[in-house]
C-alpha cells in the first residue's frame, strides 16, 4: 500500500515538473512566433513597448510633437498626420467623439462639448471637475470595449483617441468618421493637446492655454522659492498594487514644470515604480500626495495607511500627507486638470 | 457550408448522408434502415436520413433569419431591404453600419460558431461522451493562457494573436492527451484530466495578468470572456481558411466517425484502426476549436451545446456534423445579438451569455447521464 | 493497514514542525528584506523599528489568516471526500467555494452588505446552495455521483457562477474593483479584524469534523456497513455537509476562493497516517496551512514586487495531484 502511494506521489512530482516545463516551452515558442510577426507590423509593436514603459517611452513626446497639420488657421480641408497615418478633414468638426478622459479634457478646454465619451472602468461617470463644461456626452461603451455602433449612431465628424488604447478599432473608427490618434495618453499630454487642437483648428487657443499653464507653473515655482520641498506621488491601484509616479507621467511633467524635486526612486524616466505595502516607507518625502484609482475600498489604501510604517513617515508626522482627487492628478491628462493640480499644489505647499 | 447535393458519393454531405458502402449495417445486409431514403445515380448510391436532412434545412433557414435580424438590429434599426442591398454590394445609405460595423463581426461569429459546432461533434464522437467537448478539456483555457501571456509580455502584435492562441490550444490538448494516456484513452480520465489542466491554465492566466501592464491586463480581461467586439475580417481570414481546409477532412471524418462511435470491441471487430481514426478526429476538432478561440476568445460551451442539441433534433445515433455546425453558428449569432442589445450601450462579452446558458445545460446533461462511469447519454 | 501508533505520532509531530517552518517562512519572506533574526526579535520583544512594525502589523495577521483558511479548507476537503466517498471531492473543484464567493458578491452588490460579519452568512448560503446543487446534479441518473460527474458538475457550476460575476462586473463598472478580490483568493491585505471575526466559525467547523471522525470511518466501509455499526448514515452526511459548508464559507469570506488545498492535503494525509479519520483530520489541519503558506510565500517571490494571489499558486501546485489521482485506476472506474 505504502509503496503504491509513494509511487503515485512520484508521478505527481513528475507531472508537476512536466507541467511547468511544458508551460515554459509553450510560452517560449509563442514568443518566437510572435516576435517575427511583431517585426512585420512595426506600428503595433510601438504601442506594445510603450505600454510596457520601455525605451520607446522617450520618443513618444517628440514623435507626437512632429504630428499635426501644416494648414493655416481657417484653412479647410486640412490633412492631419497622426499615430495611425494621415487623415483629411473637410471642414471644422462640430460633432466630436472622445475615447479617453485626456481627449475629453482637451476638447472641453477648447470650448467644445463632445457628443460621445468612453468612460474608464474605474469611474464610469463624467469627471466632476469637467461637469457643466462638457455638456452631456453619450456613453459609447467602455474604453476597452467600445460600442462602435453607438459611435456611428452619433454621426460624429471627428473621433479623438490614442493608439495605445484603441489601435485595434482604428480601421472601423476611421470609416465612421475622420479619426485622429495620438501615440499614448499620459506624459505626452501637451503634444496630444496640440494634435487634437490642430484637428479642431484651435491651435492658437491651445497654445494660449498651455502658455497660461506654463506661466502659472513657473509662478508657483518662484513662490516656493529656491528651497523647494521634495514631493512624492503615491497611487493605490486595484489588486494591491501601489505605484510611485515618476517623471514620465502626467503628474511627473507638472511637478517638473514647477521645478519641484522628486525623491530619487521617483526621479526616473518611467511612468511609475511599483512597491508593496510592506515597503511604503519608500514613499517618504517632504510631502506625499495620494490618489486612489477606482473604488478606494478595493485598493490597499486603508491597509497601507493603517499600517504603522505609514505613521512613521516624515511627511505624515509633519502633517504633509494629503489625499488628492485621482481624476485630476492621475486620470485628468489635460490642461484643465493640470490647472486644477497647480491650484491644489499651491494650496498644500504654501499653506 | 454547401448544401446537400446527393448526386455522387464524392459530394456526400458529412452530417446527414453516408455512402452506403461505408455503413457497416448496409454493407452486410441489403436492408434500408427505418427513416432513411436511398438515392441512386449511376453506380453511386446514398443512404439519407430523412429527418437529419429536414433538421439541417430548418437550421439553415433559422440561421439565415438570425443573420438578417442580426444585421437589422442594433443602436439603429436598418430595414431588411437595405441589409439585402448591402449584402449584394449595391449602394446603400446603411453601408457603414451594416457593411463595416455589423457584417465583419457577424462573419467572425458565424465562422467561429460553425467551427465550434464541428469541433464539438468530432471530439464528442471520439470520446463517446458528450461532456468531452473542447471547452471542457482545456483547449480554450490553453488558448487563453497563451494569448494573455503574449499580450501581457508584449510579445506579439494584435494580428498575430490568433496564431498564439492556436498554438496554446493545441499545446493544452496535447498535455491533456499525454496525461490521460494510460494503456489507452479512457473517456472519463480524459475529461477529468482536462478539467484539471483547465484549472491549472486558468491559474497561469491569472499569473500573467498579475505580471502584465495594467492597461494590457484590462484589455486581456475583455478578450478572456470571449468577445466579438472589434473582431473583423483580420480574425475571420485564418478561421475561414482552416474551415475550408477542414471540409475534406470532415468528409473523411463523417465516414470514420460511424466506426469511432461504436464500442471499442465492435469497432475493432469491424476492422477500423481505431486509435489512428480517433487521433485524427480529435486533432481536427482541437485545431478547429483552437482557431475559433483565437478569433473570438473563449466562447465557452458552444462546442458542448451544439452537437447535443443537433443530435436531439435529428434523433440519430451518431452526432450529425452539418447540423452541429449550423447549431453552433446559430447559438453564437443569437447570443451575440443579445449580448449587444441587453445592456446597451454597454456590451456584454458573448462568452458570458453562452456560459450562462451552457453551464446549466451541462449540468442537466450530467444529471441525466445513464451509463456507468459517466459515459454516454441515451 | 494497521500502522504503529508511534509512527503516526511521529508524522503528526513532523507535520507540526513543517507548519512551524511554514509560519516562520511566511513571517520572514516578503517584498521587504528582513533578516530572520530581526523577525524573531520583533516577535519576541516587539519594537518600533519599521521592520518590526512590518512583521507584527502586516505579516502576522496574514500568516494567521493563512493558517485558519488552510486548516478550514483541508478539513472541509477531508470531510467532503469522506461523506461522498469520492476521492476528488473538494470545495474548489465542486464549485462550493465559488458559490460562497457569489453569495458574498450578491450581498455586496444587491444588499449593500460590506462587513465581513454581515456577508459571512451569505457565504454560507452560497456554499450550501452550490454544494447541494452540484451533488444533486451529479447524483442524478444511473449509479449516482461518480468522480467524473461530480467534477463535471463542479466545473459547470464554476463556469456558470463565473459568468454571473462577469455579467455583474461588466454592467456595473463601480463593482469591478471590489469584486476582483472574490474572483481570485488572496490572503494579502486582510487585517487582524478578519481573524477575530472568522475564528469562531472555523473552530466550530473543526470541532464538528472532529466529532464526526468515527462516523466518517464507518462511512468509508459503505452505507450498509455504517448502518450495521449503528450509525445514522443520513444524519452523518447532513452534519458532515454542514461542517464542510461552514468551513468553506468561513474560509472564502476571509480569503476568497482558493482551490485544491482541500483536494491535495487529505490525500497526502492519508498517505502518511492511513485512512482513519481521527489521524487524517489533525494531520490535514496541520498540512492545509502548510500548503497555503508555502503557496503564498512562493507567490510573494516569483514576480517581486507584485504578489501573485495565493489561489493561483495553490492551483498550480494542486493540479498535478488531481492528475496523479485520476491516473489511478480506482478513480475512473468508480
Amino acid at each position: 500500500m505504502s509503496v503504491r502511494r509513494r509511487g503515485s506521489a512520484a508521478v505527481a512530482v513528475a507531472i508537476a515538473a512536466a507541467l511547468s516545463l511544458a508551460a515554459c516551452g509553450g510560452s517560449s515558442s509563442n514568443g518566437k512566433e510572435g516576435s517575427a510577426a511583431a517585426s512585420a507590423t512595426a506600428g503595433s509593436k510601438d504601442s506594445k513597448s510603450v505600454a510596457q514603459g520601455g525605451e520607446d517611452f522617450g520618443d513618444a513626446a517628440e514623435k507626437t510633437a512632429a504630428m499635426g497639420t501644416t494648414a493655416k488657421p481657417g484653412e479647410w480641408p486640412r490633412t492631419i498626420t497622426h499615430a495611425m497615418g494621415s487623415t483629411v478633414l473637410k471642414a471644422q468638426p462640430k460633432r466630436v467623439v472622445v475615447l479617453d478622459v485626456g481627449e475629453l479634457d482637451n476638447v472641453v478646454s477648447l470650448g467644445i462639448k463632445p457628443v460621445g465619451l468612453a468612460p474608464t472602468e474605474g469611474s464610469p461617470e463624467l469627471p466632476s471637475y469637467l461637469d457643466g463644461k462638457a455638456g452631456k456626452p453619450a456613453n459609447i461603451g467602455t474604453i476597452n470595449s467600445l460600442n462602435l455602433e453607438a459611435i456611428a449612431a452619433l454621426k460624429p465628424d471627428l473621433i479623438l483617441g490614442s493608439q495605445l488604447r484603441a489601435a485595434d478599432s482604428y480601421d472601423e473608427l476611421s470609416q465612421i468618421a475622420p479619426t485622429v490618434f495620438s501615440i499614448r495618453p499620459g506624459f505626452t499630454w501637451k503634444e496630444n493637446y496640440l494634435l487634437n487642437a490642430a484637428a479642431l483648428d484651435k491651435t492658437a487657443q491651445a497654445k494660449a492655454n498651455l502658455d497660461a499653464y506654463a506661466k502659472k507653473a513657473s509662478d508657483l515655482g518662484t513662490k516656493l522659492g529656491a528651497d523647494k520641498p521634495v514631493v512624492s506621488m503615491v497611487r493605490y491601484m486595484p489588486e494591491g498594487k501601489i505605484r510611485l509616479y515618476a517623471n514620465d507621467s502626467f503628474i511627473g511633467t507638472i511637478l517638473k514644470d514647477v521645478g519641484i524635486p522628486r525623491p530619487k526612486n521617483q526621479d526616473i524616466e518611467d511612468l511609475a515604480a511599483e512597491i508593496s505595502a510592506e515597503n511604503i516607507d519608500q514613499a517618504d518625502a517632504d510631502y506625499i500626495f495620494t490618489g486612489v484609482y477606482g473604488d478606494p475600498k478595493a485598493t490597499e489604501k486603508s491597509k497601507a495607511q493603517g499600517n504603522p510604517l505609514w505613521k512613521n513617515l516624515k511627511a505624515v508626522k509633519d502633517g504633509h500627507a494629503f489625499d488628492v482627487p485621482d481624476e485630476t492628478w492621475y486620470l485628468g491628462l489635460g490642461v484643465t486638470a493640470a490647472d486644477a493640480v497647480l491650484d491644489d499644489l499651491e494650496k498644500h505647499l504654501t499653506a | 457550408m454547401s448544401r446537400t447535393t446527393p448526386t455522387s458519393p464524392e459530394n456526400t454531405n458529412p452530417a446527414n448522408t453516408v455512402a452506403r458502402d461505408s455503413s457497416p449495417a448496409a454493407a452486410g445486409r441489403r436492408v434500408r434502415p427505418a427513416g432513411h431514403a436511398v438515392l441512386r445515380r449511376g453506380r453511386g448510391s446514398l443512404l439519407v436520413h430523412r429527418r437529419a436532412v429536414l433538421v439541417a434545412v430548418v437550421l439553415a433557414v433559422l440561421l439565415a433569419a438570425a443573420v438578417v435580424v442580426y444585421l437589422c438590429v442594433g443602436e439603429s434599426f436598418v430595414s431588411p431591404v437595405e441589409v439585402v442591398n448591402v449584402l449584394l454590394g449595391r449602394p446603400s445609405p446603411d453601408q457603414l453600419v451594416v457593411g463595416t460595423l455589423r457584417l465583419p463581426r457577424l462573419v467572425v461569429g458565424l465562422l467561429a460558431g460553425l467551427a465550434f459546432g464541428v469541433a464539438g461533434a468530432l471530439v464528442q464522437t471520439v470520446a463517446r461522451n458528450p461532456l468531452a467537448s473542447p471547452d471542457v478539456i482545456g483547449v480554450t483555457h490553453g488558448a487563453g493562457a497563451a494569448t494573455v501571456a503574449a499580450m501581457s509580455f508584449g510579445l506579439v502584435s494584435y494580428t498575430a494573436l490568433p496564431y498564439v492562441s492556436i498554438a496554446g490550444g493545441l499545446a493544452a490538448a496535447l498535455l491533456v492527451y499525454v496525461f490521460a494516456w494510460r494503456r489507452g484513452l479512457h473517456a472519463s480520465r480524459f475529461v477529468l484530466v482536462g478539467i484539471g489542466v483547465s484549472v491549472a491554465l486558468g491559474s497561469l492566466t491569472q499569473l500573467f495578468l498579475t505580471k502584465g501592464d495594467f492597461i494590457v491586463a484590462q484589455q486581456a480581461k475583455v478578450w478572456l470572456t470571449g468577445s466579438l467586439n472589434s473582431r473583423g475580417y483580420d480574425q475571420a481570414a485564418p478561421l475561414a481558411t482552416v474551415l475550408l481546409l477542414a471540409v475534406p477532412a470532415a468528409l473523411w471524418a463523417a465516414r470514420a466517425q460511424r466506426g469511432a462511435s461504436f464500442d471499442d470491441d465492435t469497432a475493432v471487430a469491424l476492422g477500423i484502426r481505431l486509435d489512428r481514426v480517433r487521433l485524427g478526429l480529435t486533432a481536427l476538432g482541437i485545431v478547429l476549436a483552437s482557431v475559433a478561440t483565437g478569433a473570438t476568445g473563449p466562447v465557452d460551451f458552444v462546442a458542448l451545446l451544439a452537437p447535443q442539441i443537433a443530435r436531439r433534433l435529428t434523433r440519430t445515433a451518431h452526432i450529425p456534423l452539418l447540423s452541429s455546425a449550423l447549431t453552433g453558428a446559430l447559438v453564437v449569432v443569437v447570443a451575440d445579438l443579445l449580448a449587444r442589445r441587453l445592456f446597451s450601450p454597454v456590451e456584454l462579452p458573448v462568452g458570458v451569455l453562452t456560459a450562462a446558458v451552457g453551464a446549466p445545460y451541462l449540468m442537466w446533461l450530467i444529471a441525466r447521464t445513464r451509463s456507468r462511469s459517466g459515459g454516454t447519454t441515451p | 493497514m494497521a500502522r504503529p501508533t508511534r509512527r503516526r505520532i511521529a508524522w503528526l509531530v513532523g507535520c507540526a514542525v513543517m507548519l512551524l517552518i511554514a509560519v516562520l517562512l511566511s513571517l520572514a519572506v516578503g517584498s521587504r528584506q528582513i533578516a530572520p533574526g530581526e523577525v524573531v526579535q520583533a516577535l519576541l520583544h516587539g519594537g518600533t523599528t519599521d521592520d518590526a512594525q512590518v512583521v507584527r502589523a502586516l505579516r502576522v495577521p496574514r500568516t494567521v489568516i493563512g493558517v485558519l483558511a488552510g486548516a478550514a479548507l483541508a478539513v472541509a476537503g477531508t470531510v467532503m471526500q469522506g461523506i461522498t466517498r469520492n476521492p476528488i471531492a473538494e470545495p474548489g473543484i465542486l464549485g462550493v467555494s465559488q458559490g460562497a464567493s457569489v453569495g458574498v458578491v450578491c450581498a455586496i452588490a444587491f444588499l449593500g452588505v460590506h462587513t465581513l460579519t454581515g456577508y459571512v452568512w451569505f457565504a454560507f448560503v452560497g456554499a450550501a446552495v452550490a454544494s447541494v446543487a452540484v451533488y444533486a446534479v451529479a447524483a442524478g441518473g444511473y449509479r449516482g455521483a461518480s468522480p467524473v460527474k461530480l467534477a463535471l458538475a463542479g466545473a459547470a457550476m464554476n463556469a456558470f457562477l463565473a459568468s454571473v460575476v462577469s455579467g455583474i462586473v461588466t454592467t456595473d463598472a463601480h463593482a469591478l474593483d471590489e469584486f476582483r478580490f472574490w474572483q481570485v483568493g488572496s490572503i494579502s491585505g486582510r487585517g487582524s479584524d478578519v481573524i477575530g471575526q472568522i475564528w469562531p466559525f472555523v473552530a466550530a467547523g473543526l470541532l464538528l469534523a472532529a466529532v464526526l471522525a468515527r462516523g466518517l470511518d464507518a462511512l468509508a466501509l459503505g452505507d450498509d456497513a455504517a448502518k450495521g455499526l449503528g450509525h445514522n448514515v443520513a444524519l452523518l452526511r447532513v452534519l458532515g455537509a454542514v461542517g464542510a459548508t461552514v468551513l468553506t464559507g468561513a474560509a472564502v469570506a476571509a480569503v476568497g476562493p482558493i482551490a485544491f488545498t482541500g483536494l491535495a492535503v487529505p490525500h497526502i494525509a492519508r498517505a502518511l497516517v492511513g485512512a482513519a479519520h481521527r489521524w487524517v483530520l489533525p494531520v490535514a489541519a496541520l498540512l492545509g496551512p502548510v500548503m497555503i503558506l508555502a503557496s503564498d510565500v512562493l507567490g510573494r517571490i516569483v514576480f517581486p514586487p507584485s504578489e501573485v494571489p495565493v489561489a493561483v499558486m495553490t492551483a498550480l501546485l494542486g493540479v498535478p495531484f488531481l492528475i496523479a489521482l485520476v491516473r489511478r485506476r480506482t478513480v475512473v472506474a468508480a
